[in-house]
Order: structure tokens, then C-alpha cells, then sequence
């Protein structure tokens, strides 16, 4: 075993540099070890005790950098030392990638000619300054990006609505804007059905039960969760509204929020009773409403699209037969419900029925009041509803719905459990969602203990890129429960967990 | 003229020439002894930086500030009240049991998500023993059983000066555990005054970017990232665990480093914590 050393002088670096150096260093044939270290008294005496302290690296001072190689020999050494002088002065790389494409939006603008929206998803931190960029340039904005603050959204639709435009965001997930889905959006048929929503999958499941009844949207327009909180003051809701009342292809306006603040729920009401034309209205909570003519609240998502259909065609509100599942036998000490869902109101819907029912919420990541919420997200507690759509799943991966990596592995984990009766999913199909979510459950569910029931709701149309029958046909096939309306879905669930477990 | 996206409250009007350290993104300069950092506009905020409305900073061998004014290279750049950073001072936390349940997340994600080459990637994945990386580890763990068991100058001395990177990643430690005890004593009322200068005093600093480190994390003079991330804890929903993500991004393994001295910090003086860290000593 050699070592070899050299102290770096007259040059500064930056530690970004310095570990990629001696990873580089570490991965040649025949290096034992390497480091590119700060020559410090301490640094040496580690460099001792792995016999890699040799005379240059001696020498070198307290403030200087050292690269000490270890190898089997001479030569390997003597290589991996050339190999350290190219990197040290080999230039940054900037970016890769041969394809061209535009830098900024201006560039977008000039290479798409006509184009008057902008979808920006860049980290939050850039994403108020894009986005304003954007509205300077007499751009709608749909801003994906969250971490954008509450006076940085603010600011920026106040700004849209002076210039008449619009400011879907942040946090917006989803819309279908004349025909083009954005985001996590469904394929939909045009239609007279306009829908405006400040939640993402609560949009989804509302455009799919529309279609589901065989009737179309002119326009879904989300606002980003926060627009119905005082501090925004509703400013997108009432703009979108504004919008769908003048819009001559609306015949029936669908109105989605996680439930405003009570300021913003009063405007809200204001417009509503202003509008000439129907407004079906779902807060996701059950709540006392004004009495205002044509306009009816809903207590679930699914009936909000039933009754936004059945008021287009003037008819009864259209609820297609149960799927007519038998109640499976009691299985002692089998009583618990473990919810894992991809979508953020959707896990928000079920938690709102689970309290109607029980006159208490479960346990969850998203609880709104301390009692509910869980200690620790990764551990399950008694019935528990755990949104994995939420920051403390996603951060550093991709979101649930696109990869099913940690879903899996926590079906597996909630499974092992012998007090687990029924675990609850959704799926959500459309574009932007996994193209094959069926294919990565099947042998999941299928290696399941058969003790537990697993029950699932799909979220799609029949012309979403999944092929929904499909995808159903095959979570059926793998022994699931599935529902293609979420309330039914977590009725099931309950239904099982009341009468006494599987 | 240039634009300037913040400038620090502790920037102070002088000459800077001197080069320490140089990335694409950051130039660090000799300010007495501390240092001045010149950063691009994706570096936030924090009291001894100035921020530029650049894509990266290569090629600055000189900065000047005056009253109000500031020459880049000789070149003016403009800035106002309006740009001026202020660290923000931290409220007295009032949900505790809300604090910790973030506090124990946020720690379980740093553990989980952990930062190659970082103090909690060798705790974890473990190291060869005849290496720098298996040497480094032995230390790091006895510096931890020593903090545990309350010997503070025999922990500290387990670190400092201690593992790879500009910012040795044992001082990084020690810039976190200080910075999180300053921040319990601040918002849960907690003395620990005396705890901090002894570990201040071992940690013998000696690097002057180590000590622009350890004198904001003793004045509490939080850079933007670190605290939208301590504001964060005392919040509902998962918020916290994006900021804390941008906290890991610096340097090559500082954050990661400086947040395992954090939350041992937490795990000493925040009753509720999980003790994932302490867990990784026992491991031995």
C-alpha cells in the first residue's frame, strides 16, 4: 500500500468540488481511499491513524487544502494523483444537454407565438419572480410552485386582477382550460358544466363524476388552496366566478373550496347571489348556508357533480348502482382503517365523512387540530388517514401520484398489522399521473394477507391516457374493492370497520 | 447598473479583496475575521452576504461598499432600505407538542434523506474502519456519547477541526448544535448560556469561514433559509420539511452537518424528541 499527497495552494475551492474529487478519486481501480481534506491538526491525525499521513500532507498548513490518495502501488497512486490535477483544474460544468430550449419565459413567448398562458413549476423560492414576470407580460399564470409566501401571493393577484388576468396558484395542481388540461388534469368532452376549485384533486373528482354522467365542462380553473383564507381574500374564486358568469358556453357554475374563511365565504355568497345562472357550491364541510335562489350546497364531491349535471339537464341527480360488494365476515380483533392516498382532499373528503359518522376525526398527517395529529407520520396509530400528497412524503421525490415507491411500501408496512381490517387508496389517473398505476398495485395487493380488505377508489374518465376500465378491471382482478366514486369508496370502509372488521 | 437582490445588516462599508474560497455561485472574502460573501440570487439572504440579481458571480475580484452604494468590480450597483436583510427574531413557541411533532418529522426526513459524505450519512450507512471515512466516524460517535452524557468540552473536542469539506464537517456540527441551542434558549426560555460558551471556547475556532458560521449561530442572525425553517416548526402542515430541504443543499454537506448538530441539540434540551441520533450511538 502506497500514499501519496498534495497540498493545494494558491487556489480556492469550494466543498462541492472538494467531495467530488475525492469520490472521483475513490471510485478508481486500485484506490483503497482518498481525501481532499483541510490540513487541520486534528484532519492529520486522522490521516495518521489510516495511514495516510505522508510527508507533503505533513507539512501542509492548517488553512490549506490536501489531497492524500491511498493505493495497492506506485503506479495506481501515482495515476489517481494526475487524475486529482485534472479535476482541480478542470472547469465547472455549467449544463448539459444539447437541445435548445428557451431560458426564459420571454424566449417561450417568442419561440410560441399566441401563446397568452404560462404554467410555471420552478422551486419556490424563483417562483413568485417568474410568475410576476409572466403577468408583466400580459400572461395568464398557472403556478404549480408552492413555498411562494402569502404576501408574495398576494401581490400577485392583486396585479392580475388590475390587468384582467388570471392567477391560478400557487399550489395549483390542476385545470382544463378551453380543452387543454394542465397539470394533474382528466381528459374531459367540452360541455356547459364551468368549474371553479382552491383544491386540486377535489377538482378531479368533481370533473369526473361529470363525466361519469356523460356531460362536459367549458372551463375548470383551479386557484391554489390558499385563495379562500382571509389573506388572499378570495381574490381568484371571485375573479374565475366573474369569468363563468359572463361566459356564454356555462350554463351551471361548480363552485370547490376547502372551506373559506368566513369573510371570504360572505363575498363568495354575494357573487353567488348575484349570478344568473345555477352555482353548485361544495366547502368539503357540513355548514349551515344562506338561502340564495339557484344556488344548492353539497356534502360530498360526488354529489356535487350529480347535482351540477342533474341542474344542466333539469332532471333528478343521477347516482349509477352500487358495485354490490357483500359485506365480508367479522374477523376479531381486525378493526382499523388505514387510509393511504395520493390525493390532499380526497383524504380531507374521508375524514369529513369518517367524523359524521363517528363524531371524531382520525388520526392523520393533515389534522387540523393537534389532537388528531399523528406523533409520527411514518407510524400509524388506530384508524388513520394519511394524505402522502403532503410535504412530508414529498420532499426530495416525486409525488404520489406519479410514483408509487413509497405508497407500496407502506401498504406492505400497514398489512403486517394484525389489527388492520381495511386499508383505503385512491388512484388518480389523467395526465400527469403514473401512466400505468394498476401494473405497480397488482402484486402488492395480491401478496397482501387475505384477512385484510383492500379498498380503492380510481379517479379517471374512459378517455384519460390509463384507459380507466382497464386500470379497474385489473385492481378487481388483484381481489381490491374498487369504486370510481370516492364517497362510495369510504362508505364501503366504514361499512366494513362497523360491522365489527372483516 | 447592477442590481442587489439583499444585502446583510453586517455588511459593513470597506474594501474587499482579498479571495478566501471561490464556487460559481459564491465568492468568499477576507472581511477582518470574518467573511464577506458575494453570492448569486439563487444563495438566500443572511447578514454577511450580499446578493446578487446574477445567475452565478465568476469573475468578481473586488468589492466596494460605501454609504448606500456598492461597486462590484468598479461597476455600481443600486440598492435601497428595501434590500437591506435583517435576521428575524424568533417568537416564543406556544404549541410545544405541535414543535416537537415537527421537530421529530423533520428530524425522521434528515435521517431518511440524509446528504452523501455528511455526518448523519456516515452515523447510518456506517464506514470501512481502516479509512478517512471509518476514522472520522469513530470520533463523530464518541464525540456524541461524550454530548450525551454531558462532558461538552470532551465532545467538542471529538469534532472540531474534524472531516472533510471547507468548513470541516465536525465545526459544521458544532455550528448547528450551537445555533440549536440558542434558538431553544430563545423560543422555549431555556438557560443555557454557559453550555454554549463552553463549546464555543473548545471549539477553538480557527477557519474564518467557520467563524462567520459560529458568530451568526450564537447572535442567532439566521440566514433567510434557516429561518423560514425554524418559523416553519411552529406551523401546521408539512411546510417544514421543504425548508428544511433547502437547508441541505448547502455546500457540499454543510447543511446536513449543520442540521445534525441541531437536532442533537434538540435531542439534549427538547423534551419529546425521538433521539434518532443518540439510537445511532448506541448502534456501536
Amino acid at each position: 500500500m502506497i500514499a501519496k499527497a498534495k497540498i493545494i495552494k494558491g487556489m480556492y475551492l469550494d466543498s462541492v468540488k472538494l467531495m467530488l474529487i475525492s469520490k472521483e478519486l475513490r471510485g478508481l481501480q486500485g484506490v483503497e481511499d482518498a481525501v481532499a481534506i483541510m490540513a487541520t491538526k486534528e484532519n492529520k491525525d486522522i490521516l495518521a491513524a489510516t495511514g495516510m499521513l505522508v510527508e507533503e500532507a505533513k507539512t501542509a498548513k492548517d488553512s490549506e487544502i490536501v489531497v492524500v490518495v491511498k493505493a495497492q502501488d506506485e503506479p495506481k497512486a501515482e495515476s489517481a494523483m494526475q487524475k486529482a490535477e485534472e479535476l482541480l483544474t478542470a472547469p465547472v460544468k455549467k449544463r448539459s444537454g444539447d437541445k435548445a430550449h428557451p431560458g426564459s419565459i420571454q424566449a417561450a413567448v417568442r419561440d410560441l407565438d399566441g401563446a397568452d398562458i404560462c404554467l410555471i413549476s420552478v422551486a419556490g423560492k424563483y417562483a413568485a419572480a417568474e410568475a410576476n414576470k409572466a403577468l408583466d407580460m400580459g400572461l395568464h399564470v398557472m403556478l404549480f410552485s408552492d413555498n411562494v409566501s402569502v404576501a408574495e401571493e398576494l401581490y400577485l393577484k392583486q396585479k392580475a386582477v388590475d390587468k384582467g388576468l388570471l392567477m391560478m396558484g400557487p399550489d395549483c395542481g390542476t385545470a382544463i382550460i378551453n380543452g387543454v388540461p394542465l397539470a394533474f388534469s382528466n381528459v374531459m368532452q367540452a360541455g356547459h358544466i364551468g368549474l371553479v376549485s382552491a383544491s386540486g384533486t377535489g377538482l378531479q373528482e368533481v370533473c369526473a363524476g361529470i363525466a361519469h354522467r356523460g356531460e362536459g365542462i367549458s372551463q375548470a380553473f383551479g386557484t391554489g388552496g390558499r385563495d379562500g383564507k382571509n389573506a388572499i381574500g378570495g381574490l381568484m374564486l371571485c375573479s374565475c366566478l366573474d369569468f363563468l358568469m359572463q361566459d356564454a358556453d356555462t350554463k351551471v357554475i361548480v363552485l370547490i373550496a376547502k372551506t373559506p374563511d368566513a369573510e371570504i365565504q360572505a363575498k363568495l355568497w354575494e357573487k353567488i347571489g348575484q349570478s344568473s345562472k345555477p352555482v353548485v357550491v361544495n366547502f368539503l364541510k357540513d355548514m349551515e348556508v344562506p338561502p340564495i335562489a339557484d344556488m344548492q350546497y353539497c356534502n360530498s364531491l360526488e354529489e356535487t357533480a350529480a347535482i351540477a349535471c342533474a341542474v344542466l339537464r333539469g332532471d333528478k341527480p343521477m347516482y349509477p348502482e352500487g358495485e354490490g360488494y357483500p359485506l365480508p365476515k367479522p374477523i376479531a380483533g381486525r378493526k382499523y382503517i388505514r387510509a393511504l392516498y395520493s390525493g390532499g382532499t380526497l383524504c380531507y373528503e374521508a375524514m369529513q365523512m369518517y367524523k359524521r359518522r363517528r363524531g371524531h376525526y382520525p388520526k392523520s398527517n393533515i389534522a387540523s387540530e393537534t389532537e388528531f395529529m399523528l406523533k409520527d407520520v411514518w407510524h400509524s396509530e388506530g384508524d388513520c388517514f394519511i394524505d402522502m400528497g403532503a410535504d412530508d412524503f414529498t420532499v426530495g421525490r416525486p409525488h404520489p401520484m406519479i410514483d408509487f415507491t413509497l405508497r407500496l411500501k407502506k401498504i406492505a408496512e400497514e398489512a403486517v398489522h394484525k389489527d388492520v381490517a381495511v386499508i383505503l387508496l385512491d388512484v388518480v389517473l389523467g395526465y400527469g399521473s403514473h401512466i400505468n398505476p394498476a401494473k405497480e398495485l397488482v402484486p402488492v395487493l395480491q401478496g397482501l394477507d387475505k384477512e385484510i380488505v383492500v379498498v380503492c377508489h380510481v379517479l379517471g374518465t374512459e378517455d384519460d391516457p390509463q384507459h380507466l376500465h382497464e386500470q379497474v378491471k385489473a385492481l378487481k382482478d388483484a381481489g381490491a374493492r374498487v369504486f370510481t366514486s370516492h364517497r362510495r369508496a369510504v362508505a364501503e370502509a366504514l361499512d366494513i370497520v362497523e360491522q365489527g372488521g372483516v | 447598473m447592477g442590481r442587489v437582490t439583499s444585502i446583510g445588516t453586517k455588511v459593513r462599508s470597506g474594501e474587499y479583496r482579498q479571495l478566501y474560497s471561490a464556487h460559481h455561485k459564491v465568492r468568499n472574502f477576507l472581511a477582518g475575521e470574518m467573511l464577506l460573501s458575494v453570492c448569486s440570487r439563487d444563495i438566500c439572504a443572511g447578514v454577511y452576504r450580499i446578493v446578487l440579481d446574477r445567475d452565478d458571480v465568476e469573475g468578481i475580484e473586488s468589492v466596494e461598499v460605501a454609504e448606500g452604494k456598492l461597486y462590484v468590480n468598479g461597476k455600481a450597483y443600486c440598492f435601497g432600505a428595501g434590500e437591506v436583510y435583517h435576521a428575524p427574531v424568533l417568537d416564543e413557541i406556544r404549541d410545544y407538542p405541535l414543535l416537537i411533532h415537527n421537530l421529530n418529522g423533520a428530524e425522521a426526513m434528515m435521517m431518511e434523506q440524509y446528504t452523501k459524505g455528511s455526518i448523519p450519512s456516515l452515523l447510518i450507512k456506517g464506514a470501512l474502519p481502516n479509512t478517512v471515512d471509518g476514522a472520522l466516524l469513530r470520533y463523530y460517535r464518541e464525540g456524541l456519547r461524550l454530548l450525551f452524557a454531558g462532558d461538552y468540552p470532551a465532545a467538542v473536542r471529538c469534532f472540531r477541526h474534524r472531516g472533510i469539506g471547507l468548513s470541516p464537517a465536525g465545526d459544521d456540527f458544532l455550528v448547528g448544535l450551537v445555533l440549536g441551542m440558542m434558538w431553544v434558549q430563545q423560543t422555549q426560555k431555556k438557560e443555557l448560556s454557559k453550555i454554549v460558551d463552553t463549546i464555543i471556547h473548545e471549539s477553538d475556532v480557527n477557519n474564518p469561514l467557520i467563524r462567520t458560521f459560529m458568530m451568526q449561530a450564537k447572535e442567532l442572525d439566521l440566514d433567510a433559509d434557516w429561518a423560514r425553517f425554524l418559523s416553519s416548526l411552529a406551523q401546521h402542515g408539512g411546510s417544514y420539511l421543504a425548508e428544511m430541504q433547502e437547508i441541505m443543499k448547502h455546500g457540499a454537506s454543510s447543511g446536513a452537518d449543520q442540521l445534525s448538530g441541531f437536532f442533537v441539540a434538540c435531542e439534549l434540551f427538547c423534551s419529546g424528541m425521538e433521539q434518532r441520533i443518540r439510537k445511532t450511538v448506541k448502534k456501536e
